[in-house]
């Protein structure tokens, strides 16, 4: 009956399942096997996932300092009760402290011990990259961060390859389609004293948090972005003002669906989550959530509480400290323990499942 | 006010319809035929039968109703009619897809995917090839191969 369904009736149902789904059904026969595997249904299939909602799809990817990596599905967390589904990823080289250098389109950027990473949590395809050789180290406490250029259909890798000696920035990019590394060089402005740690990838360009001083000695938070395109910094987003107006202690960036996310903290334990989908200084945010968590927060800790995610039950994941992670309900005040496991957890991403490959032609990276 | 123009559509077991022309063009495939002139009259629809026939005109006279409604008919509803269209059986949800490829009706090619595309999403491979009656053609050497290098996506 059904071997008379026309192929591309079978491709356009299988590219609306999700990408653990078709996983799955590469055992169902070889022509899917191979249909699956596919990059050109991979592009298809991470497509069709941008055109809709991202949020089912997303995931977090949390690392342990003993090499531990494990996908969080918080939605599953939230709707079923108990442990809900904390996967410990195998066939990866275990990294002592791997960073999270960055994801793109569910590709995982990690920083080990030798060298980069890139992976897919979801397919498990992983793939190490030859190391610079202009510079003995990236510096690990510079900016980082891993995302797509559309115009040349390839992701790149960004880390910082200053040394300290002169007084010019540089930086180390990787492009996995020529699987080579090369250094720019960018001229120094006063903000990047701020910029550090991982950059989130958002509409083909990185974006940190920082404090820019504007007129009268005033200082301002504004978004600074790496276009990957150019290969240059720009000065693109007003920071939302917070709704209560109190010292903020705490301030950081995220991704939510398809939307840039910011959240702060305020000394009165007040946690904001603000999105956007605009770009550039015309943009306008939307209040996500401002929920008075003094229930629950305990600023005298010296870890800094995250809003990490809000679910689509309007709940809020709050990661507590290096074992656990919390789900806020702001409606009724309560709050639901997760424990991380045994291995402390310092770093974390969100990504998305799908079945896009680091081996991008196929091949791998020599 | 235009006057409504009918066509009569044949199916592939020899039933007539009279419907709307304005339903009927919901199918690119006839609407084409009817631009181009070659469209007998009643129409033939090949490859699909009367039932099937019947449950796509039904299809494409709400829609096009809910279109034009002067209160317009709340996207919810639709959505929720929409549903209940597709609690069918599975031969014949494969059927409508079939007749809505051949009528080239994008929305409700759309709709019977995404049926389709539900039901199958929790299922074991097995139970999939059962759905599209998909021959197993990995020896069972092939098939344990496949299955350990993606183990932990069945966890």
């Amino acid at each position: 009956m059904a071997e008379s369904m026309p192929e591309d009736i079978v491709v356009d149902i299988l590219l609306r399942l999700p990408a653990k789904s078709l996983v799955r059904f590469k055992c169902v026969c070889k022509r899917w096997r191979s249909l699956i595997s596919d990059r050109a249904f991979a592009k298809s299939h991470l497509q069709r996932l941008k055109a809709g909602d991202l949020i089912p799809s997303q995931r977090f990817i949390i690392s342990g300092c003993n090499g531990s990596l494990k996908t969080v599905d918080y939605e599953a967390l939230d709707d079923g009760g108990g442990e809900g589904r904390m996967v410990v990823p195998h066939g990866i080289k275990p990294l002592w402290e791997p960073r999270i250098v960055g994801s793109c389109d569910g590709l995982v950027c990690l920083l080990g011990p030798s060298n980069f990473v890139i992976y897919n949590p979801t397919t498990r395809e992983c793939i190490e990259l030859p190391g610079p050789n202009f510079v003995d180290r990236v510096r690990l406490s510079g900016v980082s961060g891993f995302g797509y250029d559309s115009q040349s259909d390839d992701y790149k890798l960004v880390a910082d390859a200053s040394s300290s000696s002169d007084g010019n920035w540089k930086l180390a990019i990787f492009s996995l389609k020529s699987g080579s590394w090369r250094s720019i060089e960018v001229p120094f402005q006063e903000e990047f004293n701020e910029l550090t740690g991982q950059g989130v990838y958002w509409k083909g360009a990185l974006h940190w948090h920082v404090y820019v001083l504007c007129m009268y000695d005033k200082r301002e938070g504004v978004i600074m972005s790496f276009d990957l395109l150019e290969e240059k910094f720009h000065e693109v987003l007003p920071v939302p003002v917070p709704e209560v107006d109190e010292d903020i202690c705490l301030l950081g960036l995220g991704i939510h669906g398809a939307n840039l996310f910011i959240y702060n903290c305020t000394h009165d334990r007040r946690i904001e989550g603000w999105i956007t989908d605009e770009y550039g200084r015309g943009a306008s945010w939307t209040k996500l959530f401002s929920v008075d968590c003094s229930a629950i927060i305990n600023l005298d800790r010296d870890f800094e509480q995250t809003p990490l995610a809000y679910t689509s039950s309007g709940k809020i994941v709050i990661w507590m400290d290096t074992k656990r992670m919390i789900m806020f309900n702001p409606k009724d005040n309560t709050c639901k323990d997760y424990l991380l496991g045994t291995d402390l957890v310092r770093e974390y991403a969100i990504y998305l499942e799908t079945l896009v490959s680091p081996y991008l032609d196929g091949g791998a990276v020599e | 006010m235009a006057t409504s123009r009918k066509v009569t559509l044949l199916s592939s077991d020899g039933e007539s319809f009279e419907v709307e022309q304005s339903v009927a063009v919901e199918s690119i495939t006839i609407k084409d035929s009817i631009e181009e002139g070659s469209a007998g009259n009643p129409i033939p629809v090949p490859k699909v039968n009367s039932k099937i026939l019947a449950k796509v005109i039904e299809y494409c006279k709400k829609h096009v109703e809910s279109a034009k409604a002067e209160d317009r008919v709340d996207d919810e509803d639709l959505v929720a009619w929409d549903a209940d269209f597709v609690k069918v059986d599975q031969a014949t949800l494969f059927d409508l897809i079939r007749a809505a490829n051949f009528l080239n009706i994008k929305s409700l090619l759309d709709l019977t995917c995404q049926t389709v595309a539900d039901m199958i999403k929790g299922k074991t491979p097995e139970e999939k090839r059962k759905t599209f009656t998909i021959r197993n053609d990995f020896t069972p050497e092939e098939e344990e191969e496949v299955r350990r290098e993606n183990q932990w996506a069945f966890e």
